[in-house]
């Protein structure tokens, strides 16, 4: 019965830690994804310079389901023709985004990115796109070293408490 | 609501606040607008009826500006939004011309300060002045024309449209091109390949390549093309048996025609001018009518309202028919 409980407290502590673990590697998968939709994006409006509404639905359809949403989001918004931009849209579909993942800075980036969208000729929207994602990628190696250092710590507390707790209950 | 086709494309290109004005405008005044004007910080206007009135923001329409709901610079940067559908990008040949082509063949025109490169234009900025033209697409203006138009073996004579601006002469045109592109039962006359250059976009009003207007069956649109390119590359590659275009005056333009005329295909077109002697002052088409290049010459007023045909002349300049005639405004 003792044993069956030890092994419970330090299930449950370390799946804790993995938990925590698990939110860093997620901000890297995240902003990982977002670099490499933002390049397609990038392309599309470059050289085949469809309507915005059409490329996000595509990029949509092509991105990690962690990101999905900001582009069939924005895309759903302009097809609405309500009269937003596509900055407005974009603005609209960060904010409804549910990215508990992402720091704050990161979010910023994605916001000021979309300031830009739909706005000026090919050459000013690459410069747009080239920006939002050099940032993206030092944001990036910032959260991989971050989740290197965090990932490891956060799994070993996890573990460490659960068997503390256990020799204090013994 | 407007029953002309596409309409709501208009309004999703209007700025929110200018739309609810827009909406707001008794829908058989609605009907006849014919464009809607936006200029910063200057009250909104719209042009009906041959003359340019006010819209107030409950969408009264009065001579009087004070009452006008003034455009704001946030309404016209929004618009060039709108009207590109966030998607400059995929403008700028056509920034550069001055002119946006909307869904549905709807034109707005722009103006606002250029900027240059080695003399060329590269693009407009500031964008101060928008002109949403609401084409019209009446189906059936040429009917009554059409039999001094076919040769009496069912061929089609080369015609010229003369028309000041703003008579109609596209809307004519695109009929025209219609009639002869399905086939006029009613003379027995067999539809014929058409192939349009459309420099503008204005005969079939393409969006992405597709004719938002209809145009015919049998016509090929070669869309955003240079005339004198578009004609010669269409007897290339499609084998029309008539070209349609809009338009003419530069040189190479009267080069093209003469080249097409050479290859034995067909050719309607128009001109900016006011009649016969009016053209015989201009330098360049002189030499179309003394060359007697055309075989049918259909010329436009706005007497009795915009697409009045004034007169048809043959190719000896004899009166054929003698207007004013203008067909009802049935369909918009």
């Amino acid at each position: 019965m003792k044993l069956l409980g030890i092994v419970l407290v330090i299930f449950s502590t370390s799946s804790l830690g993995y938990l925590f673990a698990l939110k860093y590697k997620m901000r890297s998968w995240i902003l990982k994804s977002m670099i490499s939709s933002l390049n397609l994006f990038k392309i599309e409006v470059t050289y085949s310079k469809a309507p915005l509404g059409e490329i996000l639905m595509a990029i949509s359809r092509s991105s990690d389901k962690s990101i999905k949403f900001v582009f069939s989001k924005t895309g759903m918004i302009l097809s609405q023709n309500e009269g937003h931009t596509a900055g407005e849209a974009w603005e609209i579909a960060l904010n409804e985004w549910d990215n508990g993942y992402l720091k704050k800075e990161d979010v910023e980036i994605l916001r000021s990115f979309g300031y830009g969208l739909g706005n000026s000729d090919v050459y000013n929207q690459e410069k747009n796109f080239d920006l939002a994602i050099e940032l993206l990628k030092r944001q990036l190696s910032d959260a991989e070293e971050e989740s290197k250092k965090n990932e490891k710590l956060y799994k070993n507390i996890g573990v460490l408490a659960g068997l503390a707790t256990s020799i204090l209950f013994l | 609501m407007n029953t002309r086709k596409n309409f709501e494309e208009v309004l999703y290109a209007l700025p929110p606040s200018v739309r609810e004005v827009i909406i707001k405008i008794p829908d058989d005044l609605l009907q006849e607008v014919e464009e809607i004007r936006l200029r910063v910080n200057r009250p909104l206007t719209v042009y009906l009826k041959n003359e340019e009135k006010f819209v107030s923001k409950e969408g009264t329409i009065s001579f009087s500006p004070s009452l006008a709901y003034i455009v704001t610079s946030e309404d016209c940067e929004k618009a060039l939004q709108l009207i590109s559908k966030s998607s400059l990008y995929a403008f700028e040949e056509e920034i550069r011309n001055g002119y946006i082509t909307l869904k549905g063949g709807y034109r707005v025109g722009i103006v606002g300060k250029c900027v240059l490169e080695n003399g060329y234009i590269k693009t407009l900025k500031n964008i101060s002045g928008y002109n949403y033209r609401i084409s019209k697409e009446i189906i059936g203006v040429a009917e009554e024309i059409l039999k001094y138009l076919i040769t009496p073996s069912k061929g089609v004579y080369n015609i010229l449209i003369i028309s000041p601006p703003q008579c109609g002469k596209t809307t004519l045109l695109r009929d025209i091109t219609r009639w002869i592109s399905n086939g006029i039962d009613f003379l027995g006359f067999k539809g014929k390949k058409v192939g349009a250059v459309d420099e503008r976009s204005e005969i079939a009003g393409c969006y992405n390549g597709i004719p938002q207007m209809d145009v015919g069956i049998r016509t090929d649109v070669l869309d955003g093309c240079p005339k004198a390119y578009g004609m010669i590359m269409l007897i290339r590659s499609m084998s029309p048996e008539v070209v349609v275009t809009d338009e003419i005056g530069k040189k190479e333009d009267i080069e093209a025609i003469h080249e097409v005329l050479n290859t034995g295909v067909k050719i309607i077109t128009t001109v900016h001018a006011n009649d016969i002697e009016d053209l015989m002052k201009k330098p360049v088409l002189k030499d179309v009518i003394s060359l007697r290049y055309f075989e049918r010459y259909v010329i436009l007023s706005n007497r009795l309202g915009a697409g009045t045909v004034e007169k048809i002349l043959d190719e000896n300049f004899n009166t054929l028919f003698k207007g004013p005639y203008r067909r009802g405004r049935t369909e918009k």
